[in-house]
């Protein structure tokens, strides 16, 4: 078997019919009403969940279809050109993959009714300074009579608003980077002692803090073995970004055939903008991020089989700050080369450059990730 | 899409690599990775170990000497040569003139010349490049005129052609000519892009493409004067070359006259599928982290290291997917050759960049490359960095400057 970069038939199929049906239900005016609505649409939802999108990673028993890395991100290529709002990657993939790694009979309790569309699960995961390390936990289980008592803080949750429930990582021994020690705990969104606070991302999506104020869990709570939620979680954040990546690259190829579209059709000076050289080189740098960020999910896709989970997520990193770092660069001169109509709201591009933000913040910056990769750059 | 690991793969890549432990010379290999231009003796040696593998030409097909492999297996096979120190073979030869030959020659010229280059015997230099013509190619103006006399049909040459890499090694030139018997036609516009696009060369009478011929010439012949360039690292591997009456036997023509464009063409679209250097980079690469962990393991540097180290990595996956898309209709759906151009060139100043800040205040000393080791102060390993950062300055500017590459892709996505 050799590398393959063409879709095959059934892939061409899904990315197609994505494509199709985004086009047709998420166009930017529906897209600027979800937004004005709260930034979640319950029907898209549903729908996103009939058409099997929810489980596109996971396996027939567990509710879903089966698909790989390579079909989720295709999926999320198409979910980033219409710069869908919804949280898919945080449940549909991060949330998901790690409940379906840590425990078996969970998974298959829970993740069916995930993928139908009718349980939105979040991971409550990511703390502060915790960009690229993922086994950065400081929020504790302790015991406490008839079960476990959680505290600590958790931020920049994508979903968390609309979340039934959540999947709380928690330390139950061990140093805040340690891989051992962490343990996943399903908790209601109503548990008392658990703070939401909600807020809005500058891409119109929604986010939440959540304050874990001595949350009270029985043992029945505790999702998988005791301390042994690393693997589980090092899953989850590796398909994520996978997804990640690949919803950055369709939003960057969405900005970067808007800002073509733009340079063919304005005019200054009486003529068309795009016979200027200045402008036209512009645009081909914009075309080298654009085709390097693909190439750049590729081997993220390639480093997907990697066994050695070290190395994995090395490469990993990696591909999350160039993608990260050529999404800034797109979105920006996109804005840039349309000049003063790119900084409006009204207008599509401006909004590719703030989704690309919060996708480059999401599981990493690219600053803090050439800082994370360059650890141990100079001794491997 | 399917993008997991290919067993064949690896197991040709040990392949290569135990071949490598057991025939790459070990003094070869250290003098190559210094980073001073290679010494012909090494790259004919090389070529000869590589031919009794039936190795010398990864790239030709079988039926003329070629080992059979897939791109992939190529791709491999430069990468494992590169990051060992395998010295490299004549370029011009195996890579250039040799696919024009064997697509557009005549039998008699195939049997002439792919064997002694195959074998290491023949080395040939690129006369394409004009003092007035260097990205705009098809202003060219070394004329050919026919003749006659008692030993046959023949071309008479006069003109001048320049940057000829290691010319003065060469026993043959490949060199563009116009037989048309005009001046390049003056265009209406000053677009300089001949070389960048030689694809639309016969659309219209006016175009100065038309009238250019191919030709292939003993670089002994009476008339013949090379003169060195000396490159700003302060060696000799360019050329230029003067055609004072040089008689040109007519069957050391390639493709019919007139049509030599298209011989061009199809060079230098081959020329850009391995414009991206790969290898060449992933070699620069190792060389920088092993120097940098020794000399400079600071976090900054690191940083940037780490940055090359990526760029690397979608590097040479686009290039993995220029090699799968070859000779298929996708090819033409993106700027492909272009691309890899920009990112590959531009990867190799950086690194270089990095090496030359890695050595610190020995980055700047004048190290010759005959200087015995320990003359001069600075790491042993300095030696060979700074003369290469110097010379790949050039890389950026040589087969179509970037500029040029840059305008192709927006022409690619916004037309002319």
């Amino acid at each position: 078997m050799t590398m393959e970069f063409q879709p095959t038939e059934d892939q061409a199929l899904l990315r197609d019919s994505i494509e199709r049906c985004l086009a047709e239900t998420y166009t930017f005016e529906a897209r600027r009403a979800i937004v004005r609505n709260g930034g979640f649409d319950a029907a898209q939802w549903r729908s996103f969940g009939a058409m099997g999108w929810l489980g596109v990673a996971l396996p027939d028993a567990l509710g879903g279809i089966d698909g790989g890395a390579e079909e989720l991100a295709l999926l999320h290529e198409g979910l980033g050109r219409a710069l869908v709002v919804e949280p898919m990657a945080a449940v549909a993939t991060l949330a998901a993959q790690a409940l379906r790694h840590a425990d078996a009979a969970q998974a298959r309790a829970l993740l069916p009714t995930l993928a139908a569309g009718d349980l939105r699960l979040v991971l409550a995961h990511h703390e502060a300074g915790a960009a690229g390390r993922w086994a950065r936990v400081s929020a504790r289980a302790e015991a406490a009579p008839g079960g476990v008592r959680l505290t600590g803080h958790k931020l920049l949750l994508p979903g968390g608003p609309q979340a039934g429930a959540f999947l709380v990582s928690a330390r139950e021994r061990g140093a805040d980077d340690d891989e051992d020690g962490i343990s996943l705990f399903l908790v209601p969104q109503d548990s008392p002692d658990l703070q939401r606070r909600d807020y809005r991302l500058i891409d119109g999506s929604t986010a939440c803090d959540l304050q874990l104020a001595g949350v009270l869990l029985d043992d029945a709570a505790r999702i998988g073995s005791p301390g042994q939620a690393f693997a589980a979680l090092d899953e989850a954040h590796a398909l994520a970004t996978v997804a990640n990546l690949a919803e950055a690259l369709g939003v960057m190829d969405r900005a970067v055939h808007t800002t073509r579209g733009y340079l063919l059709e304005r005019r200054q000076f009486g003529v068309a903008i795009a016979s200027f050289q200045v402008l036209r080189h512009r645009l081909a740098d914009m075309v080298i991020a654009l085709e390097q960020s693909r190439a750049m999910l590729q081997h993220a896709l390639r480093s997907w089989h990697e066994g050695d989970r070290r190395q994995r997520r090395r490469e990993l990193a990696l591909a999350k700050a160039l993608v990260g770092r050529n999404g800034r660069f797109v979105g920006a001169q996109a804005i840039q080369l349309h000049g003063g109509i790119g900084v409006t709201d009204e207008y599509l591009i401006g909004h590719c450059f703030k989704r690309l933000m919060v996708l480059d913040q999401w599981l990493g910056d690219a600053e803090t990730m050439w800082g994370r990769v360059a650890e141990g750059v100079l001794c491997a | 899409m399917n993008f997991a690991p290919d067993s064949q793969a690896q197991a040709f890549r040990a392949e290569v690599r135990n071949f490598l432990r057991d025939h790459l010379p070990a003094g070869m290999a250290a003098r190559t990775l210094r980073g001073y231009h290679a010494r012909k003796d090494d790259m004919v040696a090389w070529t000869r170990i590589l031919h009794a593998r039936g190795w010398s030409a990864p790239h030709w097909p079988r039926e003329h000497g070629g080992p059979g492999w897939t791109p992939l297996q190529r791709h491999l096979f430069e990468e494992e040569c590169a990051v060992a120190g395998a010295p490299p073979t004549c370029t011009s030869a195996f890579m250039l003139v040799a696919p024009v030959i064997y697509h557009f020659g005549t039998p008699e010229q195939i049997k002439r010349h792919l064997p002694p280059i195959l074998r290491g015997e023949t080395f040939w230099g690129q006369g394409f490049s004009e003092p007035n013509a260097g990205s705009d190619l098809a202003s060219l103006k070394t004329r050919a005129v026919r003749g006659h006399d008692s030993e046959g049909d023949h071309y008479i040459v006069n003109g001048q052609k320049t940057w000829t890499t290691e010319g003065h090694y060469a026993d043959w030139l490949f060199c563009l000519v116009r037989t048309d018997g005009h001046e390049a036609p003056r265009r209406s516009a000053p677009a300089p892009e001949g070389r960048a696009d030689p694809g639309s060369a016969q659309q219209s009478a006016a175009k100065p493409q038309r009238g250019i011929s191919f030709l292939l010439i003993d670089a002994r012949s009476p008339g013949i004067t090379m003169r060195p360039i000396v490159s700003i690292d302060g060696a000799h591997s360019l050329n230029e070359v003067f055609f004072d009456d040089v008689r040109v036997p007519l069957d050391q023509r390639v493709g019919d006259e007139g049509q030599g464009w298209s011989c061009a063409k199809f060079l230098l679209d081959n020329e850009r599928a391995f414009s991206a250097e790969v290898p060449r980079n992933k070699r620069m690469l190792a060389r920088l982290k092993a120097l940098a962990t020794r000399l400079a393991p600071d976090p900054t540097l690191a940083r940037r290291v780490a940055e090359v180290e990526a760029e690397l990595a979608a590097l040479e996956m686009l290039t993995l997917r220029a090699l799968a898309e070859q000779g298929s209709e996708r090819t033409t759906a993106w700027p492909a050759g272009s691309i890899l151009h920009v990112l590959g060139s531009e990867l190799q100043q950086k690194t270089g960049a990095l090496l030359v800040q890695a050595l610190a205040e020995r980055g700047v000393i004048d190290y010759p490359e005959a200087a015995e080791p320990g003359a001069l102060p600075g790491p042993a390993a300095a030696p060979g960095i700074t003369a290469d950062f110097l010379y790949r300055r050039a890389v950026t500017i040589y087969g179509g400057s970037n500029e040029i590459q840059r305008n192709l892709i927006a022409r690619h996505w916004l037309g002319a």
